[in-house]
């Protein structure tokens, strides 16, 4: 619950509609009855939302995805792949249907041998090891229910959606298809860049490239990440 | 957070929405509370459009609301169209 939520909101609510009862009774005016009906009805929304809401815990969450952040960081680091690209594969390429990512350890993946991999974190194919990663927001992913779509403009849409909408960290969201086939991505007014990450692709760029991947139906690989003031700017093919 | 973020948009989206709503009403001259009430409801409901899908914890809470409201919105269309089709039920209703 939303302690300063709901008390507003019942607070709100009751002058909302003691108020308006009084004024519209004995007052007779109709703008100060309209006026306290419609804050009763704010009122009534705060509460509800207060309500319903439960409150986490921010310092303690905070705390334990520093503490994991570190440490995957730290593994990375000691496989030396944290500046290495990844590929982002759809659902329909993954035994257990859900969409991944791919970090080479020594080659980069092919689309051909991307096919119908196992679930599992270390992955050999013809003997060259990957690591197999589960990309951010797989329970939205499907809540939205994201399938592959006929052309880029979808694609933005479904990617506004999850970014502006669902995630908030974004003001707007621009996707361009150039004639190389390279696939550029512009998350404009971004509010969080995804904590202080030092690996290639963090937070945004994983949901970004799974996105993609998911809606083209295709391997995914991602080339370039650049940040211009708030803006993030990110290129796959 | 984000989810906390996005709630509170709305609530303020809502309540800058009626309060555009009541001052415009005031200055046409509006004197029916019923009509201020109908405005506040749609306007309720179009930024519960444009918001949706709200976090799935307070689905439970929007929806009693929304369902109290739409309720007060069909009553209050239908006293209207009540008035113009049968004003005699609304004199017996309401007394003379």
């Amino acid at each position: 619950m939303l302690i300063k939520h709901a008390v507003i909101g019942l607070n709100l609510m009751i002058i909302g509609i003691v108020g308006s009862i009084t004024s519209f009774i004995l007052l007779n005016t109709p703008e100060l009855t309209a006026a306290l009906a419609g804050l009763a009805m704010v009122g009534a929304v705060m509460f509800a939302i207060g309500w319903e809401m439960p409150e986490h815990p921010v310092k303690a969450m905070r705390e334990e995805i520093e503490y994991l952040r570190e440490n995957i960081e730290r593994m990375f680091e000691e496989l030396n792949i944290l500046d290495v690209k990844p590929s982002f594969l759809p659902s329909s390429m993954s035994k257990n249907g859900k969409p991944s990512i791919i970090i080479p350890l020594a080659r980069h993946l092919h689309a051909k041998e991307a096919k119908k991999l196992p679930e599992r974190f270390i992955i050999t194919i013809r003997n060259i090891p990957y690591l197999k990663l589960k990309p951010p927001c797989t329970k939205l992913i499907e809540e939205l229910a994201i399938s592959k779509v006929e052309n880029v403009g979808q694609v933005e849409d479904i990617l506004s959606k999850i970014l502006v909408q669902h995630l908030n960290i974004a003001d707007n969201v621009k996707v361009a298809e150039k004639p190389n086939s390279t696939i550029l991505v512009v998350a404009s007014k971004m509010k969080y860049f995804g904590g202080e990450y030092r690996g290639k692709v963090g937070f945004t760029s994983a949901l970004i490239g799974t996105v993609l991947a998911e809606t083209l139906g295709r391997k995914i690989d991602f080339i370039n990440l650049e940040i211009k003031g708030k803006d993030l700017i990110l290129t796959f093919k | 957070m984000a989810e906390i973020v996005f709630i509170e948009k709305f609530l303020m989206r809502l309540a800058a929405g009626m309060f555009i709503a009541l001052v415009t009403l005031i200055l046409v001259g509006e004197k029916r509370v019923d009509v201020y009430i109908a405005v506040f409801i749609l306007i309720y409901f179009i930024f519960l459009a444009l918001y949706s899908p709200l976090p799935k914890e307070v689905e439970k809470g929007m929806n009693i609301i929304s369902k109290i409201l739409i309720t007060i919105f069909i009553i209050i269309v239908s006293f209207r169209i009540l008035e113009i089709i049968a004003p005699t039920i609304i004199i017996s209703i309401l007394g003379p």
